[in-house]
């Protein structure tokens, strides 16, 4: 409980007040007492007519996992005999979660029991944990503010996010590949066989087996699809630069999520997935296996991932991943620079790993910075702040054109974007048989 | 610049310092001729010497009236009623007869107060550097004489007798004197009467003003009886000594509380005739002084004061929720500060037109190849393009957004600050209407 701002506002008029009275009738000292001794009485009966603290038991339950980026919610129940008309929450918990910012809550007159959901921002994984639950709500009068606490032990396992693994979302944007629709629109097909069915007006005439079609004694069409048992190399950087906030949760994050559903698509897809992480030092590789066994392993790996304090070396992670691949595989570099002197050995670490295998590297677009370099106003400091953000941008683009010069695949996209953009790529790829 | 603050501070006292010094030792002429030969610093010292209480005048101290008995006033001036000329020449600085110049109505200021003895003035300036007593170097009698009549309308006639040093017998001293000047007692007037007569002439004279409620004043015609060199001559030093006796009986008590000889070569009266002293209260603070503050009323002031910051503090010390977490140093924090920090020295640069040029070209070159893809929207291709495409849905605006690219972009004609602000705002606002509509 404390006194409210009313309560304050109350005690300067009293005090002004008294000042008055003892200027102006000094000789009657008593006269001092009135004032204060109502605000005294008004307090003891504010306090008599509120709804006690002890009177309210609340209840709260936490969903014990959520995927990193997602909220989840946190349901409170609230009884007693009484409830006040009105009330805030705020909880103690780590910083890995972040509650929604709300405004107080109207109950109606006379409840006795309320249930409340608390939308909580999942923003780091790991375990996380809820402490203390505080309530505040004025009392009758508004001369005080009553702030009850309990102790709460809710704890939130936060996973890397699979939610569109799990929603189907990955297979949808895969069905192309899978059936065959997107390789047969274009030039080339696929190169491995997959079976022969009877010709049908429409289909292309080169696809008609004639050596087979003179067995049956009728027109046989050879249907092909994209080779399978690929190898795909997930590979993430965990330096410092992928500690960076966007969109509220880390550029590793982010990748994570990625990486996981490119792992999932690889696995509908028929190719084999290894998993790598480094940041100042290399990471055991996991090594390549059928897509959907590896996706069990690569997700626990992911879990522990956390960004490093210091920064990438990126010359020797990409040199021991380099020498442990035997076969020509697809790897997905996921990684970030700041500017392109920094990227010198992370172009040059590319390159050589070019030579034997597929490299793709996908960074992360800053929406902030995006946003910075057009100005909401025209005054000089905002035109020069979007010049410096304008150049970073250039710098960026620089380097991402330089490592596409060298035959290295890029993919710049949004933090919200990245995992459509990157199956996508993945299917183009794929048709395009690059591997 | 904050670092210049307190060199500009130390600067400033400095030359205060010096301004108050400058102010403060603006006596420096005067104290130059008070210890040359004709001054009469040594007078002071003398009378000390010889138990009489004397104290000497100080530009920073006031004396109280009531602690002086006599004031001795030599005056350097010949005509109390008119400002000295200015000496246009070495010869006509020598030869001036006003050293230090005094008003007739500051002289009589300072004769009400007490009985005075006034010293005449006998010698040029230019005694004070050569130092030397000459016939030459001698105030010309007419204008030293004028003074007994500016001074109290006395007719006191000045007569110099004698040329070269004479000696003559006061009592059981001798007086000497280089050519003495004296009043001639032959035109004793009525008001005034011999102090110390010589035979030739009088030497110190006491004369009455015409008002009743007035002190005596005593002229001393001949200042060699009591200035620097004069001192030191035959049995002067004695006769003042005795003189003084005779004329401030108070200051020779040899009491250590004597009002004393004021010798008063300053150019203002300096003396205070209001007595600090008596009108000082002295209080007793006691504890019971200090109680009265907690006693009614003050009482509920304090009581009041005490609730208040009570409830303050209360209210304070109870918070709703956790502590909020401070910003962390993220990297995406030192991204935005590496950003702000160089747009800073962007706009130190200084070039502000260069930088909105900069502007246009990337947000073009932005929009170019958003609309046409990274090859074909790049360069000033791209941006051709785009106004072609842009004139394509509205040629009027496209136009006018061409026109303002191109003034914001040409930087041989630099803009003013407004008309730069101006047009990147018609920049902006076309931009937005011709890719988002109105």
């Amino acid at each position: 409980m404390r006194p409210s701002r009313l309560m304050l506002a109350a005690l300067g008029a009293l005090a002004a007040l008294s000042v008055a009275l003892v200027v102006w009738r000094p000789e009657d000292p008593g006269l001092l007492a009135w004032p204060w001794a109502a605000l005294l009485l008004a307090a003891v009966v504010d306090l008599a007519l509120t709804v006690p603290a002890r009177g309210i038991a609340p209840e709260a339950d936490l969903p014990p996992r959520g995927f990193a980026g997602h909220r989840a919610m946190l349901d409170l129940t609230l009884r007693g005999r009484r409830l006040p008309p009105k009330l805030w929450v705020r909880l103690t918990h780590d910083p890995g979660l972040e509650p929604a910012e709300t405004a107080a809550t109207e109950l109606p007159k006379g409840a006795t029991e309320a249930a409340l959901r608390l939308p909580l921002a999942l923003r780091d994984r790991g375990m996380q944990a809820v402490t203390r639950l505080r309530l505040m709500y004025p009392s009758r009068l508004g001369l005080f503010d009553i702030l009850p606490g309990w102790p709460l032990d809710l704890k939130i396992q936060v996973l890397p996010d699979i939610s569109p693994v799990l929603s189907g979302a990955i297979q949808a944007q895969m069905l192309p590949l899978l059936e065959g629709a997107r390789v047969m629109n274009l030039k080339g097909e696929g190169s491995e066989f997959h079976q022969l069915r009877d010709f049908a007006p429409g289909m292309d005439p080169r696809s008609i087996d004639w050596k087979r079609s003179a067995r049956v004694n009728d027109l046989v069409a050879r249907e092909t699809r994209v080779e399978r048992n690929h190898q795909i190399i997930l590979c993430l950087d965990t330096g410092h630069l992928m500690a960076e906030r966007l969109a509220g949760l880390t550029r590793l994050d982010h990748a994570i999520h990625a990486a996981l559903a490119l792992c999932w698509a690889s696995g509908l897809a028929g190719d084999n997935v290894g998993f790598y992480s480094f940041g100042a030092r290399p990471r055991p590789l996991i090594p390549p296996r059928p897509g959907r066994a590896a996706f069990g392993p690569i997700q626990s790996a992911c879990a522990e991932l956390m960004p490093d304090e210091a920064e990438t070396n990126h010359t020797l992670g990409l040199s021991v991943l380099n020498g442990k691949l035997k076969r020509r595989s697809l790897v997905v570099v996921f990684s970030d620079f700041v500017d392109s002197t920094s990227a010198e050995l992370l172009v040059e670490n590319l390159a050589v790993m070019q030579r034997q295998h597929v490299v793709l590297y996908v960074a992360l677009r800053d929406p902030d910075l995006q946003g910075l370099i057009r100005p909401a106003t025209s005054g000089m400091d905002d035109v020069a702040q979007a010049i410096a953000a304008a150049r970073i941008l250039q710098e960026r683009q620089a380097v991402l054109d330089r490592l596409a010069r060298l035959g290295i695949l890029c993919l710049d996209a949004a933090p919200g974007q990245l995992t459509a953009a990157l199956i996508s790529r993945y299917i183009e790829i794929k048709a395009k048989e690059m591997i | 610049m904050r670092n210049a603050l307190p060199m500009i501070l130390v600067g400033v006292l400095v030359l205060a310092g010096l301004a108050g010094l400058l102010f403060l030792g603006g006596g420096r002429e005067d104290r130059r001729l008070d210890a040359s030969v004709i001054g009469i610093d040594g007078l002071a010292t003398w009378l000390k010497a010889e138990g009489l209480a004397v104290e000497r005048s100080n530009p920073r101290f006031r004396p109280a009236w009531s602690q002086l008995a006599f004031r001795v006033l030599p005056l350097y001036d010949t005509d109390l009623y008119a400002d000295p000329p200015e000496a246009k020449t070495p010869r006509d600085a020598y030869y001036a007869t006003t050293l230090r110049n005094i008003e007739a109505w500051n002289l009589q200021g300072r004769l009400y107060d007490m009985p005075a003895l006034v010293i005449l003035p006998k010698w040029v300036a230019g005694t004070v550097t050569s130092a030397m007593a000459h016939d030459s170097a001698l105030i010309p009698l007419e204008e030293a004489g004028r003074l007994p009549g500016q001074i109290g309308n006395w007719s006191l006639l000045l007569i110099r007798p004698e040329q070269g040093f004479v000696t003559e017998e006061v009592g059981q001293d001798r007086v000497a004197l280089f050519h003495p000047q004296l009043f001639d007692p032959a035109a004793l007037p009525g008001q005034c009467s011999a102090v110390v007569g010589l035979e030739r002439g009088i030497l110190v004279a006491s004369c009455a003003f015409d008002e009743d409620d007035r002190y005596p004043l005593y002229l001393l015609s001949d200042p060699d009886l009591m200035n620097n060199h004069g001192l030191a001559l035959a049995d002067n030093a004695a006769v003042a000594a005795w003189l003084f006796r005779a004329l401030a009986p108070a200051a020779a008590t040899g009491a250590e509380e004597a009002p004393r000889i004021y010798i008063d070569t300053e150019a203002e009266n300096m003396v205070d005739y209001y007595n600090y002293d008596e009108q000082r209260q002295d209080y007793d603070r006691s504890a019971t002084d200090f109680a009265r503050f907690f006693a009614p009323p003050l009482t509920g002031l304090w009581a009041v004061l005490a609730i208040l910051l009570g409830l303050a503090l209360w209210r304070g010390a109870r918070r709703f929720g956790p502590a909020q977490a401070d910003a962390a140093d993220t990297p995406e924090q030192s991204k935005l500060a590496a950003i702000a920090t160089n747009a800073r020295l962007l706009r130190i640069a200084g070039h502000d037109a260069r930088m909105a040029a900069d502007l246009v070209q990337a947000n073009l070159s932005d929009l170019a190849q958003t609309t046409f893809g990274r090859a074909v929207g790049a360069g000033p291709q791209g941006i051709a393009r785009l106004f072609a495409h842009l004139s394509r849905r509205d040629p009027a605006r496209t136009a006018e957004l061409q026109a303002v690219a191109q003034r914001l972009t040409d930087t041989t004609h630099p803009l003013s600050p407004a008309e730069l602000h101006r047009q990147l705002d018609a920049f902006r606002r076309l931009l937005e209407t011709l890719t988002h509509g109105k």
